[in-house]
């Protein structure tokens, strides 16, 4: 049995359904007058006020009334097939019918758009229709005919708020009704016609508002039908409207008192909205009274905002009081206006006040904050509500387009329906769909349409009111500017039309405040079928706007500057500037020199630079990439014309800067480009000449291979990169057939030429017999006499920091002794390098040794041989025990080390030179995985249990952490459970290591910015309770958070971690997490990838409130990161959190708690946040901690990224006062200190000059020039480039150009010329909506952004 | 790959010669010293022997104007310097500045720049 008093008989703003017709009270004549009219004309349009009840009418009174029976027509049965227009009336249309008629929706569909009789044409051959003239009928027998008649059923066809027609954009636009709304009206009106000339049983019922009615004459025969049957729906009496609030009550088993039921028919006032304002104030008043629990009366209605509580009855204002008195203030301040009408305002607000907390409570794993939620709250309804000839409507959007202009990263759909969610809630029903108990309908999805349940909430919902006309306010300012835009754009972006002072203001202000974006420009936009064209559109009409506002800012920027501050501060901030405003400010407008030709002209100059002999290839990469970029398809049209050999090596740079650019790049001008060049050293080794020039450049390019193929494993590359080593081996093998053809620098080119062989080759024991017996001088023969011409003693082949006699040979020839696993050569090769000295090969940090070795005989599968080296090595030098000499080796095959660097940029680094073989890594990971079991054997003998385990422990870690990395590097599949098996046994061995062995202090490398390392000591606890790997100069110091996160998740953090000291290390971790590299050339390609995640810096934090000692942690560089971080996705409530809780009085030592790479990065989190503040309009806050900056160059670098990222994100005149603040700095400081040397890398004058061009008005250009010039002409070319590039930024070519001087290198020429081709393509990107290339853009501005502030 | 086949980088030996141009005729050789030095990327070196060679030649407004636009006081004080010194050594003929003479062009007739072609 239903217990009836947990149902609700009243509907609060939706109308009635069929299900719920017993409620519907108060109409009972209408649907007579309703009934006799559509039975008589089968067409009947039903209009009256919004809120008059038409479609309850419909579905409580009409259905109903017509199933029972009440209704005369051919059949007993009825079919109803109802829908709304929507935005797509002919598929919504089709999908009623298809329910009805049981078929699919895409078949009626086609159907329904073959003709305008097509609707009859279903009826009248579906089941439900009975044609008794037709042979067919007459011949079926009797119980056939029973069986047919029992099915058939009156068609109903209902067609709810028809004037949708009208309010939807995609139905009606530019006066006139779209082609589909033409359909939908024509096969109504023409089923209609047919329906009464036929007799056939179908009738068409609309409902639609009142004050459309005029508009219906768009559709061709519509306003006759009208005529002909409409029907308006009067309001009710006050009789009706007593047994409105009564009767459903008493059918429901609830009960209402007598003195509310006339106080509510007291209060109804006149107007629109009378009957939803009255049922959503019941249904409310319902829930006030315990769902129904109680009679319903005053004080329920009272508690829902219906009257002010002193017109209370006495006996009940005791318990309106107390229930008062528990609610929190902000939800009091509501009832200080109360009334009937206000009901609706009161209880949206309080929803609106509370979401938040509904959702973190119901979502506790994903909070919000109450900005957000309000913020999404606001959005959606001014979203979902339209001013259409000066009425508020609805206005359908879906899910996805209300997340696309909310426009925040971190607000997902899934956020936004989940704060949505309690306006759906049962009860609170303002937005369809519906929450109900069916689970599909608790989540919506992004294609779900949102809908407000009905109008009369635009009407009574203040906040919702406002938000609408603010929304039509910032829409019809948008036309506005739209038309100056549009003027702009059609005069070729002329500066004669950019805006003036006083409209630019005024618009401005616009932008501030309505932040248009690109879902929001959508909404507004031309109504398009193709989706991605209409966002792509929106892309480039924002792109537009933003360009628009800013160039017409340029134009004014020192008048604002005057408006905004006066004359006076800035002629005694710096005399220069203002002597040079005071002359006179005006625009030097050169841009109508006409930047498309401007372009074309710098292209054709870059390109004939680029046949320059004298200038390198490494140069002419990127401007050739930059012309790919400006003209797809340029690039490879380019190569294929250069002769072979030149193609060749251009095409092997070029490869090279896209990995650099990205080395997980995937672009098909990768592949091209392997492509042209393989085919190019096929043609140059069938030639059979020039053989140093191919040994070169098949170094170079297997390296990059090899890279390449690290980083994106595929079977092609490998397969290509075995083929051209084989070729090196052919090459080498020409080499030493010819002694002729020796040169001082090849022996080298050979060496590695045989090490890359031995790598990825096809290696035979045949072609390592040959070349041994060519040129060992351990073999019989001739050998010997080859050694001496090409590794003759006193040649010397650099090897990281030590120099290799005999060329490095003998190293060469270990390695192919190694290979056939000949290790009694081997040892004689060992001995020789012995001998003549060379001690640092077996006990120096060197690029390649005895460990390269090794690794050798592992791959070459001669394991069991390995033995003999091992004691041949300890027995000569002591300190390469067994134990060493594995661990060396495990940590050289773990991936790829940073310093493989070197083999691609030769020189690159500050102190070792020469080529390194990561033959032990890169050649296949069994290598790895045996010597780490073989070493793991060695360990396990160790006699003192205390130092097994511990050594053991710190093994099985490493082993872990260098898996997870190599996985990670390669894209592979990251073998979890295997990694945290290996964590625990390191765990296990790790508690069973004795607590004073634990206490030994032990030394360590670690490898530090560019080769550097540093030679630290830790307890061994705090090594390997670091939570991470550290030791090695081959290794990083950071990975990944694999060990922290298993620390986490198995609750070890109070176990290991239990001194100030050991959460120190935690601590280093994110320092070395964030050890960004100042240098883009060795930047992210060859640096840590893994980012820590917001989620682990968080739960450092945590543990320093929860951990007993986790004071003693420094929050402050954890606190910089996630502001930065919550700044830069516009989280800036976050932002704000974690910047107050930096320490910004004492954060010294913070920053002084490491070294300069270190420092470097917590100097540049320092630098953003000042920017974050600006941007965030936190302006003092900004200034305060640029202030804090300790020199006036450091404080300087900081005042001009907020000029530049307000100026150049907001328009802000603000940038002025930072610009001030620059020059000022710039007074005080003597800049020869930066002219030579590393010190160059703090010479702020670069970004300054470039910040200048980039604002680019004629007396800043001036200022900038006098900076300019007094740069040493020995860094002048930086300069250059900063002013070109600023220059091009800002819009203006043809200057761009003029700026480059005429006593630049040919490389320097090209360059700048790509600079403004690099600013050509973004621009030509922003204006068609379609940016790319961003890992270039990344590349190429990285030095500009990242400080290097200490170089070292 | 040796420096002198590998044009794309540094040539010093082309200062050297660019200088002795100079030296020997300025107003005819000026062209074609410029051209040599075209690709250098320390050229201000050079450019201060050129206003040097003006300068000894008698040429002092031409050797000032080998300064280029836009360059800082200090550069500018190198030009002025180079164009008084070659005014100065045209012009000396005290014996006692013979040794300052002969070890003046120390850097550019003696000591020249050989580099590691291996690198």
């Amino acid at each position: 049995m239903i217990d009836q008093q947990t149902i609700c008989p009243y509907t609060g703003l939706r109308s009635f359904t069929e299900e719920e017709s017993l409620y519907f009270k108060g109409r009972d004549l209408q649907v007579d007058q309703i009934t006799s009219l559509l039975e008589q004309n089968k067409f009947l349009m039903v209009t009256g006020a919004s809120g008059e009840g038409k479609s309850s009418l419909i579905y409580a009174g009409l259905i109903p009334n017509a199933r029972a029976g009440f209704f005369k027509a051919k059949y007993t049965n009825w079919v109803v097939a109802d829908f709304r227009p929507e935005r797509s009336p002919v598929h919504n249309m089709a999908e009623a019918l298809a329910e009805t008629f049981s078929t699919k929706t895409s078949t009626i569909e086609t159907e329904l758009r073959r003709g305008f009789s097509s609707l009859i044409d279903l009826y009248t051959n579906s089941d439900f229709y009975i044609d008794e003239a037709d042979e067919h009928w007459q011949q079926l027998d009797e119980p056939q005919k029973k069986d047919k008649k029992r099915k058939a059923s009156n068609l109903m066809i209902i067609v709810d708020q028809f004037e949708e027609f009208f309010t939807n954009p995609e139905n009606f636009y530019n006066e006139s009704p779209s082609q589909d709304s033409q359909i939908v009206v024509n096969l109504v009106l023409e089923t209609a016609r047919i329906a009464i000339k036929r007799n056939i049983p179908v009738y068409i019922v609309c409902t639609m508002r009142s004050d459309y009615i005029g508009q219906c004459s768009a559709f061709r025969g519509l306003p006759e039908f009208i005529g002909f049957s409409q029907f308006f729906v009067p309001r009710l009496k006050r009789r009706d409207l007593k047994q409105v609030i009564e009767e459903p009550a008493i059918l429901s088993g609830n009960r209402i008192s007598q003195r509310l039921i006339e106080r509510l028919v007291y209060d109804i006032a006149d107007g629109v909205d009378q009957l939803p304002i009255l049922q959503h104030a019941l249904s409310q008043i319902w829930l006030a009274a315990d769902h129904g629990q109680k009679e319903m009366d005053l004080v329920h209605y009272a508690m829902v905002g219906g009257m002010p509580a002193n017109e209370l009855p006495d006996e009940e204002q005791p318990e309106f009081q107390a229930w008062f008195n528990s609610l929190p203030a902000i939800r009091q301040k509501y009832f200080q206006d109360t009334g009937l009408n206000k009901v609706i305002e009161i209880h949206a607000s309080v929803l609106y006040e509370n979401a938040w907390e509904y959702h973190n409570k119901t979502y506790p794993d994903r909070t919000i904050t109450q900005q957000d939620a309000k913020r999404i709250i606001a959005l959606t309804f001014s979203c979902l509500t339209k001013i259409d000839n000066s009425r508020a409507v609805r206005n359908r959007m879906s899910l996805g387009e209300i997340t696309g202009i909310v426009n925040s990263p971190s607000i997902t759909t899934e956020v936004v329906s989940e704060v949505l969610s309690i306006y759906r809630e049962e009860g609170n029903s303002f937005i369809r769909p519906f929450k109900t108990e069916d689970p599909d309908t608790q989540q919506i999805s992004p294609d779900t349409v949102l809908d407000i349940t009905h109008e009369s909430l635009i009407r009574n919902w203040n906040k919702l009111n406002t938000w609408a006309n603010q929304e039509f306010e910032f829409y019809t300012t948008y036309l506005d500017f739209k038309k100056q835009l549009d003027r702009w754009k059609h005069s070729g972006k002329s500066s004669g039309f950019l805006l003036p002072i006083g409209p630019l203001t005024y618009f401005e202000n616009w932008f501030v405040k309505c932040k248009p974006n690109v879902g929001w420009i959508k909404r507004y936009s031309e109504i398009q079928e193709d989706q991605r064209k209409a966002t792509t559109d929106a892309k480039g009409e924002l792109a537009a706007v933003g360009e628009f506002i800013r160039r017409s800012a340029r134009k004014v920027p020192i008048t604002r500057a005057f408006m905004k501050y006066g004359p006076q501060k800035i002629a005694t901030v710096v005399a220069v500037a203002a002597m040079i405003i005071l002359s006179g400010f005006y625009w030097y407008d050169a841009e109508r020199k006409q930047n498309n030709t401007v372009i074309e002209k710098v292209r054709s100059e870059a390109l004939n630079l680029m046949k320059s002999k004298e200038v390198g290839s490494n140069t002419k990469a990127m401007p050739l990439l930059i012309e790919e970029r400006y003209k797809p398809g340029s690039m490879m049209a380019y190569l294929n014309v250069l002769d072979s050999k030149a193609s060749l090596s251009l095409s092997i740079e070029t490869f090279k800067q896209l990995l650099l650019i990205d080395k997980k790049d995937s672009s098909a001008l990768k592949s091209d480009l392997k492509n042209l060049i393989q085919s190019n050293f096929k043609e140059l080794l069938s030639k059979k000449t020039d053989y140093p020039f191919l040994m070169n450049e098949l170094n170079k390019f297997t390296t990059l291979l090899a890279y390449d193929n690290y980083y994106n494993p595929s079977s092609n590359t490998e397969k290509m990169l075995q083929e051209l080593v084989d070729e090196s081996y052919a090459v080498v093998m020409v080499f030493l057939k010819t002694k002729s053809l020796f040169q001082s620098s090849i022996s080298i080119e050979l060496n590695y030429g045989i090490q890359q062989w031995l790598t990825f080759g096809h290696v035979t024991r045949e072609k390592l017999n040959s070349i041994l017996g060519l040129f060992s001088p351990f073999e019989d023969g001739l050998g010997k006499a080859i050694f001496d011409a090409y590794y003759p003693k006193g040649s010397y082949e650099i090897n990281g920091r030590v120099p290799n006699d005999f060329n490095g040979g003998h190293h060469t020839l270990a390695s192919l002794y190694a290979a056939i696993g000949d290790t009694a050569k081997v040892i004689q090769c060992f001995e020789t390098i012995k001998q003549t000295g060379q001690n640092n090969y077996f006990t120096g940090s060197l690029f390649n040794n005895y460990s390269n070795i090794i690794a050798i005989i592992y791959q070459y599968g001669h394991r069991e041989k390995v033995g003999n080296v091992v004691k041949w090595l300890g027995a000569n030098y002591s300190s390469n025990v067994p134990l060493t000499i594995f661990r060396n080796s495990v940590i050289r095959s773990g991936y790829l080390s940073h310093l493989y660097e070197v083999n691609i940029e030769k020189n690159i680094l500050r102190s070792h030179k020469g080529y390194f073989s990561p033959n032990a890594c890169l050649a296949k990971r069994e290598v790895f995985n045996a010597l780490a079991d073989d070493y793991e054997k060695l360990i396990n003998e160790i006699k003192e249990p205390s130092l097994s385990h511990y050594t053991l422990a710190i093994q099985k870690k490493r082993r872990a952490m260098f898996d997870n990395k190599y996985q990670f590097d390669r894209g592979l599949k990251v073998d979890l459970s295997k990694q945290e098996g290996l964590l625990q046994q390191a765990i296990d061995h790790f508690r069973l290591v004795n607590k004073d062995s634990l206490e030994v202090i032990i030394p360590v490398t670690l490898p530090y910015y560019s080769d550097g390392v540093r030679n630290r000591q830790f307890k061994r606890k705090h090594l390997f309770i670091y939570p991470d790997y550290m030791e090695g100069w081959f290794s990083w110091t950071y990975h990944s958070d694999l060990f922290f996160n298993f620390i986490d998740k198995n609750n070890l953090f109070e176990e290991f971690y239990t001194t100030p000291a050991d959460l120190g290390m935690i601590h280093f971790w994110i320092a070395k997490a964030n050890e960004s590299k100042p240098f883009a050339g060795g930047g992210e390609a060859f640096d840590n990838n893994y980012k820590l995640s917001d989620d682990i810096l968080k739960r450092i934090l945590t543990l320093t409130e929860t951990h007993p000692q986790g004071k003693s942690l420094d929050q402050n560089l954890v606190n910089l990161i996630l502001a930065n971080r919550a700044f830069d996705r516009n989280d800036t409530v976050s932002g704000m959190k974690y910047y107050n809780r930096f320490n910004k009085e004492n954060f010294a030592a913070s920053r002084d708690k490491y070294e300069y790479i270190e420092k470097t990065f917590f100097l540049n989190q320092l630098k953003d946040l000042c920017v974050n503040l600006a941007l965030a309009g936190n302006q003092k806050e900004a200034v305060g901690l640029a202030e804090k900056f300790e020199k006036d160059h450091e404080k300087a670098f900081a005042y001009i990224f907020m000029a530049e990222k307000i100026y150049l994100k907001q328009t802000d005149p603000t940038a002025f006062v930072y610009l001030d603040s620059v020059f000022s700095k710039s007074k005080g400081i003597d800049f020869s200190q930066f002219n030579f040397g590393a010190n160059r890398a703090i010479d702020y004058r670069f970004n300054l000059i470039l910040l200048m061009s980039r604002i680019g008005a004629k007396p800043l250009n001036a200022l900038s020039n006098n900076f300019y010039s007094e740069i040493i002409e020995q860094n002048k070319f930086g300069a250059v480039l900063s002013k070109v590039y600023g220059i091009a930024e800002e819009g203006n070519f043809y200057r761009a150009k003029t700026a480059i001087p005429s006593t630049l290198t040919e490389t320097e020429e090209l360059v700048a010329r790509s600079f403004i081709v690099w600013q050509a393509c973004q621009k030509k990107e922003l204006a068609e909506g379609n940016i790319k290339w961003t890992a270039m853009d990344r590349f190429i501005t990285h030095d500009f952004n990242y400080i290097f502030y200490l170089p070292n | 790959m040796n420096r002198l086949d590998n044009t794309a980088v540094f040539q010093p030996n082309r200062h050297q010669v660019a200088m002795a141009l100079m030296y020997l005729d300025p107003e005819k050789n000026s062209g074609e010293a410029y051209r040599t030095i075209k690709n250098s990327s320390n050229k201000f070196e050079a450019i201060w022997r050129f206003t040097n060679a003006y300068a000894i030649n008698g040429n002092l407004y031409k050797a000032q104007q080998q300064a280029p636009n836009l360059i800082s006081a200090g550069d500018k004080a190198g030009f002025l310097e180079s164009t008084v010194r070659g005014f100065n050594l045209s012009k000396t003929k005290k014996k006692e500045w013979d040794k300052f003479k002969n070890n003046e062009l120390i850097f550019s007739r003696r000591f020249l720049p050989y580099v590691n072609d291996n690198e």
